[in-house]
Order: C-alpha cells, then sequence, then structure tokens
C-alpha cells in the first residue's frame, strides 16, 4: 500500500499548507534545542554558544525549509497560483481580447449546458418529490412490436404482492370540461387515482384531505380534489372551499381537498378523483391502460424489484392489443411512463454534438486570437525557456490563462443557459398548447454542473494549450536570437491559412442563413391564407368518450357519433344564432397550418411514367358550407351538397395551385383523381370525382391541394370556424358559455382566431430564429476581430522585409501587393466559399433563386467583409511604408 | 577539509541510514541524526539539517509515517516509524549494497 501512504501524505500536506509550515518551524526548533542542550551538557558550553554551534551544525534553516516546501508539493501550488496571477494581469492588459473570448465562450457553453441539461431531464430527470428517485413506473414491454404496453387492471392487482415495491398506486388520466359555480367550462388534466398514490408522494393537501381508500368503494359519495392552481383562478382562494360542488364532465362532485402549489402529480394533472378497481374482475378488451407506479422499499434495488416482477410473471393473455404480443413486465424510471426516451434519443444526441462542435469552433476562433497574442509574447516565452522554464511549464501558464478565461465564460455561460433553459422551456411549453410535466424545471442538476467543470477544461485545453504547443513548438533559441531584431519572424501559413478561409466561409454563411431562416418565418407568420383570418375564431372541440370506471359513457362507436352530430348542430344553431356571428363551419385543418399530405394519380393522366409516385398535394376534410363561411365561393362547378356525404359519392373539391400544378391548368370538373399508396401494391383507394375549383385557401406544405366532405361525426378532428363581427376574441368567452349550455362535455380546445393558430406554428421555428440571430452576431463579432487582429499581425511581422525592399528601390504600389496578396487569397477563397454555402442555403429554403435585391444584399456583405480584412491589412501596410528603409534595417544589426 | 565521508552528498546511503535506524525503534529527527552517528562511531559527516528532505522524500514515497509524540523530557516531538514497505525497502537496500560493497572491494583487492 506504498502508493496509498504517499498519496495520504501529498494529499494531507496539499491541503494543509499553514499545518505544514508550523510542523517544519516545530521540528527544526527541537532539533536545535535538543543539539544545543547536548553540547551544553557534554561540552560545558554557555547557552549562547551552544545555540550557535547547533545551528552551525543543522546547516541553514532557509536552505532545508525551501527543500521542504519544494517536496511539500507546495512547489506546484506555488507555480500554479504565480500562473494564476500572471493570467490575471494578462487579461487585465487585453480587457477587450477577454471580454469578447469570454463572451463567445459564454454562449458556446451555456448552448451546449442547455442541451446537456435536456437530455438529463427527457432520460433521466429527477422527481421533485422526497426521495423522489425512488419512485418507479410499472409496465410491459412488448417484444414483438417493441413498445411499451401499459398494465391493466389486472396486472395492478396482481402486482400488489410485491414487497420490493411500496405504495403500489394506479393512475387512468384523461381530459374533461370543469364547471363551476360561474359556469364557465375549462378543460383541465384529471387524474382518476387510488388513494395510495397520495401515500407515497408523501405529500400533505393544503386544505381538507386528499383521497381516501374509502372513496373508491361503490356507492362512496363521489369527491374530488382540486389544484392550488384552481382552487385560487375558480373558487378566488375561498378557505370554505371544502364540501362545495363542482361539474366535472357529466358528473357533479364535491370537492374534499386542495393540494398545495406546484403539485401536478402524476405529470400535469389538476383534478383527482378515485379510481375504483374491481376487486377481482377480470380486464375487460377494450380497458384502458393503468399508469401503475409505486416507491421502491427501503432496502430494494431496482433490479431486485424487477426479478421480482419478473418472478410474478406474465399476464395472461386477453384483450386485442394482447393477442400476438409477448410482454414482459418492465420496471422503468417513473417518467417513462409518460415520455418515452426512444422518440428523443437520437435527436438529443445530435444535438448534442452540434453545440460541442458549436464549442469547439466558438474556442477554435479563440484559440486564433489567443495565437497571435501569444506571438507577440514570444520573445517573453523564450527568455523564459533561456532561464530554464522547461516547455510543460510554458504551456502550463498559457494553460492556466485559458482556464481563467474559460472559467470567467462558464459562470456567464451558466446564469444564460438558466434563461435560456426557462425560455425554452416557454416556447415548448406553449408550442405544445399544454403545461409540461411537473418535473422539468428551469434548475440545472448537479451532473450538469460537472459537465460545465469539464467543458471549461476542454475549452481551456483548446484556447491555451494549442496556440501554446504552436507557439513553444519550433526554435525558440532562434526567436531569442531573432528577437532583438525584426521580431519572431512567424508566419500564418499552411493549416491556419485553412482555418482563416473557412473562418471567413462561416462567417457569411451563418448571418446571411440567420437572415434567411428568419425571413422563412416572418413569411411563414404572415402568409395569406386567400380570406380574412384575423376576423375569423376557431377551436378545437372534444366530447368526452374514455369510460372511466367512475361514468360509463359511450363503450361502442354509434352512441357516440349521434351524440356528437346532435351536439354540434345545437351548437350550430345556438352559435350562429348570436347576432355577431356570420356563420360556423369546420375543418380538420385550419387555413395557414400544415395538412395532411397525399400522393394522387390522376385518371387518364398521360404524364405518369414507371417511376410515377404520384402529385404531392395537401388535404383537408371541410364542412359542406365551408367555403361560404370563410367567403370563398367556388368559381367552377358546384359546392358540396348533403348527398356527397350522405350517399358517399366520392367527391373533392380542389384549389386554384392544384389545377395549375397538377392539372397543367386544364378544366377540373368531372376529372377524376385517386391516393396513390406507397406502402404496398394493394391500391384500393376508391375514385375521386372533382366537382369545384376554389381560391387558395392557406394550405401549406403543398399549395396544390383538395378537400373531402365530411360531417361532423365522422371529421378525424373538429375544428370550427366562426366568422365574426368585430374581434373575435371578444366573443370567445360567450361562445365558451353557449358551448357548456349545450354540453357540459364538450371539450374547448385552443379557442383563439384562425391567424393566431396559423402562427402559433411558427413559435418553434420564431425561437430558434432569435437563436441563430444572437448566435450569428456573436460568430460575425468574434470573427471580423480575429480576422482583422490576425492580418494586421501578418502584415506587422514583415516591417523588416518592407523595410529591405524600400533600401532596394522597389516600388510602393509593388510591395503593398506583395504584402496583401496572401491576406486577399484567404479571405477571397472564404467569401467564395460562403457564397456558394448562402446560395445552397437560400434555395434549400426558398426552392428559388436569391432575386436581384437578395444577391447585392449578400454581395454588398461579401464585401463588407473584405473591406474589414483590407481595414486589417492596410493601416500597418502604412505604417511599414512610412519607415525610413534605414531605420528598418538598422533595427537587424 | 574533512577526510570523512559525505553522507548526505551520497543520496540513498542517507536513506539506508535512516531507514535502518528507523527499523530498531520509531525515532524524532535528533534522534536519529545522533544514532546515525554513534553508530558510525562518528565517522560519518552529517549536515544535520538535509536529514529533513530526506525524512519527508521517503515519508512521501510510503515508505516511513510520522506521528506527534512526546519526549523523555516531555517535549512535543514528531516521531518517524517505519511502514511496512520501508522494511521491504530496507531489506531490498541492504541487500543491493551488500553486493555493491562487495563488488567495491573485490575491485580494490586487485594488485
Amino acid at each position: 500500500m506504498k502508493w496509498f501512504e504517499a498519496a495520504r501524505t501529498r494529499l494531507r500536506l496539499l491541503f494543509a499548507r499553514q499545518a505544514a509550515e508550523s510542523r517544519m518551524n516545530q521540528e527544526f526548533r527541537l532539533h536545535v534545542d535538543l543539539e544545543a542542550e547536548k553540547l551544553m551538557r557534554e561540552n560545558g558550553l554557555a547557552p549562547d554558544e551552544a545555540r550557535r554551534l547547533a545551528l552551525v551544525a543543522f546547516g541553514g534553516l532557509a536552505k532545508h525549509a525551501e527543500a521542504l516546501r519544494d517536496g511539500h508539493g507546495l512547489a506546484w501550488f506555488r507555480g500554479f497560483s504565480l500562473d494564476l496571477w500572471l493570467a490575471v494581469r494578462m487579461i487585465a492588459r487585453y480587457p477587450w481580447l477577454t471580454l469578447l473570448s469570454s463572451v463567445a465562450m459564454a454562449f458556446g457553453i451555456a448552448a451546449t449546458v442547455v442541451a446537456f441539461e435536456m437530455q438529463t431531464q427527457v432520460l433521466d430527470p429527477s422527481l421533485p418529490l422526497d426521495q423522489g428517485a425512488r419512485i418507479v413506473g410499472l409496465r410491459y414491454w412488448d417484444a414483438v412490436l417493441n413498445r411499451p404496453v401499459l398494465a391493466t387492471s389486472h396486472d395492478f392487482t396482481s402486482w400488489r404482492a410485491l414487497t420490493s415495491v411500496g405504495d403500489l398506486s394506479a393512475a387512468s388520466v384523461f381530459l374533461r370540461n370543469l364547471i363551476t359555480d360561474d359556469d364557465q367550462a375549462e378543460v383541465v388534466d384529471v387524474a382518476a387515482m387510488t388513494a395510495s398514490a397520495f401515500r407515497m408522494v408523501r405529500v400533505l393537501p393544503l386544505l381538507g384531505r386528499t383521497l381516501l381508500e374509502t372513496d373508491e368503494n361503490p356507492g362512496a359519495p363521489p369527491v374530488v380534489v382540486i389544484s392550488y392552481d384552481i382552487w385560487k383562478r375558480r373558487f378566488s382562494g375561498d378557505p370554505g372551499v371544502i364540501g362545495r360542488t363542482v361539474q366535472l364532465g357529466s358528473d357533479r362532485r364535491i370537492v374534499a381537498g386542495v393540494m398545495p402549489e406546484d403539485f401536478a402529480f402524476p405529470a400535469t394533472h389538476h383534478i383527482w378523483i378515485p379510481l375504483r378497481i374491481p376487486a377481482s374482475a377480470p380486464a375487460s378488451a377494450d380497458e384502458p391502460g393503468l399508469m401503475v407506479f409505486g416507491r421502491l422499499a427501503p432496502d430494494a434495488s431496482r433490479e431486485q424489484a424487477q426479478a421480482e416482477m419478473l418472478a410474478i410473471g406474465q399476464r395472461p393473455p386477453h384483450g386485442r392489443q394482447d393477442k400476438n404480443a409477448q410482454l414482459r413486465p418492465q420496471l422503468v424510471p417513473y417518467t417513462w411512463l409518460f415520455v418515452d426516451p426512444r422518440e428523443f434519443q437520437l435527436g438529443l444526441a445530435l444535438g448534442n454534438i452540434f453545440v460541442v462542435m458549436l464549442l469547439v469552433v466558438v474556442s477554435a476562433n479563440v484559440a486564433l486570437l489567443m495565437f497571435a497574442r501569444a506571438t507577440t509574447r514570444q520573445t517573453e516565452i523564450a527568455v523564459r525557456n533561456a532561464l530554464g522554464a522547461s516547455r510543460t511549464r510554458i504551456v502550463a501558464q498559457l494553460f492556466v490563462e485559458g482556464l481563467v478565461v474559460a472559467g470567467v465564460a462558464v459562470g456567464v455561460g451558466l446564469v444564460a443557459a438558466r434563461a435560456g433553459m426557462r425560455s425554452l422551456l416557454a416556447t415548448i411549453e406553449a408550442d405544445a398548447g399544454r403545461p409540461l410535466p411537473f418535473w422539468a424545471g428551469d434548475s440545472l442538476t448537479q451532473g450538469t454542473m460537472i459537465y460545465a467543470g469539464l467543458l471549461t477544461i476542454l475549452s481551456a485545453a483548446v484556447i491555451g494549450v494549442l496556440p501554446a504547443v504552436k507557439s513553444t513548438g519550433r526554435g525558440l533559441e532562434a526567436t531569442l536570437r531573432r528577437s532583438t531584431g525584426a521580431g519572431g519572424g512567424f508566419t500564418f501559413s499552411g493549416i491556419w491559412t485553412a482555418v482563416i478561409a473557412s473562418q471567413i466561409a462561416a462567417t457569411l454563411t451563418f448571418p446571411a442563413a440567420a437572415f434567411l431562416f428568419h425571413r422563412w418565418v416572418a413569411a411563414g407568420q404572415t402568409r395569406d391564407v386567400g380570406f380574412p383570418a384575423s376576423t375569423y375564431l376557431s377551436a378545437r372541440l372534444a366530447l368526452d368518450r374514455e369510460s372511466t370506471r367512475e361514468a360509463s359513457m359511450d363503450t361502442t362507436e354509434q352512441p357516440f357519433r349521434t351524440r356528437l352530430r346532435k351536439t354540434y348542430a345545437e351548437l350550430e344553431r345556438r352559435v350562429t344564432a348570436a347576432a355577431e356571428v356570420t356563420g360556423l363551419t369546420f375543418a380538420d385543418r385550419l387555413p395557414g397550418t400544415l395538412h395532411s399530405r397525399w400522393r394522387i394519380e390522376v385518371d387518364r393522366d398521360d404524364a405518369r411514367g414507371a417511376t410515377f409516385v404520384g402529385h404531392p398535394v395537401s388535404v383537408a376534410t371541410v364542412a359542406l358550407n365551408y367555403f361560404d363561411v370563410v367567403g370563398a365561393p367556388v368559381l367552377v362547378g358546384r359546392a358540396f351538397t348533403t348527398a356527397d356525404v350522405e350517399s358517399a359519392a366520392d367527391t373533392a373539391i380542389v384549389n386554384q395551385s392544384f389545377v395549375n400544378k397538377v392539372l397543367a391548368g386544364g378544366n377540373p370538373i368531372g376529372r377524376r383523381i385517386r391516393r396513390v399508396r406507397v406502402d404496398g401494391p394493394g391500391n384500393t383507394s376508391p375514385w375521386l370525382e372533382i366537382v369545384g375549383l376554389v381560391r387558395d385557401l392557406g394550405m401549406l406544405e403543398e399549395h396544390a391541394g383538395l378537400y373531402l366532405p365530411v360531417t361532423p361525426d365522422a371529421a378525424p378532428v373538429l375544428r370550427i370556424v366562426m366568422g365574426v363581427r368585430g374581434a373575435p376574441a371578444s366573443f370567445a368567452p360567450r361562445f365558451r358559455a353557449i358551448a357548456s349550455t349545450v354540453e357540459p362535455a364538450l371539450q374547448i380546445h385552443e379557442l383563439m382566431p384562425v391567424d393566431e393558430a396559423g402562427a402559433s406554428l411558427w413559435l418553434e421555428s420564431q425561437y430558434l430564429s432569435r437563436v441563430l440571430t444572437v448566435l450569428s452576431a456573436i460568430a460575425l463579432l468574434l470573427s471580423l476581430t480575429a480576422m482583422y487582429s490576425v492580418v494586421s499581425f501578418t502584415v506587422a511581422r514583415r516591417t523588416h522585409e518592407i523595410g529591405v525592399c524600400m533600401a532596394l528601390g522597389a516600388e510602393r504600389r509593388r510591395i503593398l501587393w506583395t504584402i496583401l496578396r496572401r491576406p486577399l487569397a484567404q479571405v477571397g477563397v472564404g467569401v467564395l466559399v460562403g457564397s456558394f454555402l448562402v446560395t445552397v442555403t437560400f434555395v434549400g429554403l426558398f426552392d428559388s433563386m436569391p432575386t436581384a435585391l437578395e444577391a447585392a444584399s449578400i454581395a454588398a456583405y461579401a464585401i463588407f467583409m473584405i473591406g474589414v480584412c483590407l481595414l486589417g491589412c492596410l493601416a500597418p501596410a502604412r505604417r511599414a511604408l512610412r519607415i525610413e528603409p534605414a531605420s528598418a534595417l538598422k533595427s537587424e544589426y | 577539509v574533512s577526510s570523512r565521508p559525505p553522507v548526505d552528498g551520497l543520496r540513498g546511503s542517507l536513506d539506508l541510514l535512516i531507514l535502518k535506524t528507523l527499523s530498531l525503534e520509531a525515532m524524532h529527527g535528533w534522534g536519529i541524526s545522533q544514532r546515525v552517528q554513534r553508530l558510525s562511531s562518528g565517522e560519518f559527516a552529517m549536515n544535520q539539517g538535509s536529514l529533513y528532505p530526506a525524512l519527508q522524500r521517503l515519508e512521501n514515497t510510503g515508505l516511513i509515517t510520522s506521528d506527534w509524540g512526546v519526549t523523555d523530557n516531555n517535549r512535543q516531538a514528531r516521531y518517524y516509524r517505519l511502514t511496512a514497505a520501508g522494511r521491504r525497502a530496507l531489506d531490498k537496500e541492504v541487500e543491493s549494497w551488500k553486493k555493491f560493497a562487495a563488488a567495491l572491494e573485490a575491485v580494490l583487492r586487485t594488485t
């Protein structure tokens, strides 16, 4: 255990500097005292004389103390603190360089940290509950279809025998309308949950009580526990809320308790009702899946619990899902019951790789700046080397400098990452149109902080060690010899030429791409949908249909469809009776949003070849009165009639782009089309006859589109569109009130003007566009600075050469050309590559070549870059040309 | 000019002497220097202070270890003692020193 003893001693000494010094002094003092006493005792010397001789015999206190300190490991510490001090001094000398480097790297680090944190939150988030890591989910894995399968009530009953999982609980989740005394209906996330779940999460109610086992008994009074948010909003925080009744879907329930703020277990839920599990009934085939979860017993591990689940065994096959399935019980992290990490794994991994590369690119830029600065310190480095500092020592010093810059960057980066997380989560939430699960938060986990620490070291290595190795790599003695003459003789060639050229290409591409992307997003948001969308109100409607154990709803399709049709008819009657409404209609997709995409073929179309896979078109199913309500009457042919939906006559109406693109401008009426199924040869799609033509109405993806007639109960998704006089948003509360009186179980989602529904599609792109803009601004600033300093540095290094040329009588113009040739070539190559990339981006996004104005903007931007570069060359070149040849030469000797 | 061999100039021989001294009993710095002098009958001149860097080196490599203790006349002192690794290192050093001395003597005996 030699190494262990040694390591222990070194560690002790390293962290106990003071203690080590005091121990040394004490030992030396004792030694000298004992020696002096011996001399007095044996030689009869006077105390002073004895002490003097003892000191002589000891041989130089200071020398031995120094030897001891070096051996303590403190030498390394002192070296580090010296480097740290030098680094701080350098930073003070080059504040702008430091600021720029730190800001650039901070941004890179922030992006990397956010990506890493997102990965953690999706793959293995920590639940913000007491010992949340011990809460696990129980489900099945279908080995045939390779997908998770939720448990049934039968499984839940048999899993209750598990000893390694305590407080086993189950929940069934769905949406319901919540209607309180104000008669306003609001769609809420409901969890029908066993009472044990409240025990398991270890959260006490704020008011009243949580659910109890007795609530699950048949015949028990129907109760509900509400969230803090609902209590505050719908009951104005009334302390006497317990005992009041609310309507949930078609049931009335008594409020039994209020949960504390931020409690949204199992995920995004605000209403909790008892889950009734029949004691021993076998699960029915159509029973909806149950979320089953529990808390690992105090001494049990996940592996033990998994083994115990396997021992209990597979469930007997039942139900339609299980016919061919090979189900294996599986214990998973709790959140996997709600989020399947497989869906995100690839995206997250790619995102992480991208941001780490971004950070490396940013660091490489900073490294270029640092290298330019290091070369100006070539003489200093050479002198240090000559005085005995090893190459490792010098590299270490520059590494510490890098570490300080990276450290500042990480500090700023972490703050920025926190803000970035917050805005990213808000965007995801807004984009999804529903709250995020309760475990998603903007705080950074411990793992992420460690990751940030590792990034600091990586960045410091790139910005400190790379330039250091390069600048200490060759001929330091030669540098020292030359340092009295014309400087270090350093040039940026070879690999640096490639770095500078690609740097310029990136600088040109990045902001241009960001600009174009921004324009694309803006264009998408303000796209003309062919009718005044801002005067129409839209909403997605849904009717409660899931059968819960609490309220027995329709379990078969036909009664549900009848109820939906009747509900819609009644809603239409009452809404259109309102004076401010001009009409009500519906479609499965709203104008200005993405549509379903089909590939179709046209009957008797000669253009088809063997490889023809169909024309891509957008498809929407619409109500019979759709075109009338949106004010886009049929231009040619006829509108849909009742006969089109009743007799299943296969008819379609197409838009103008369809005629232009698919039929090459020919008359569409009477032509037949059908869907091409690309998944197999069994093409059985029926032919559809085109009966009418309308103008383009905001079909995204493919502008060529067709409309199919549908009744409200058969529509895949029911999105209603109401024409409103005045501001459509002002009719929204009235509409909610009408809807809740028509049918309490009718859910209203995404109630907003039609143009906003289209715009919400762009939220993520908008966010990305903002991030890209900031990234580009930083990249631009950094690149221009790096380019300027590198170019001006290269030229400044050639002052001596210029002097010689002048002395030999060369023309100024010729000299200038010699100087500018290389930097201009570097910039030229960069601009060419960059312009090519910009054009590619342009064609990729817009499917067209840039217009003259856009091309001119790109060219102007490229010229601006060349200008910055020339400025970098000219200032030192002019200085060099002004020097008297004699004085330029004099410095050589 | 002293004719005695400079012990502290020969790294290795000093370490060997320290390890040997500590193999007998735990000892503080001054005690070690006295014992070396006594065992060598005053033949080894030693700059006493140089003992401490050697002690530290041996401690860093785990051959010896140290703790605070109290001397006969009741003073706080740092006591060094051999570790198991130190004992093994001492055996090896002694062995190699003997070989070296024998070889040296064989060379010197040649006339």
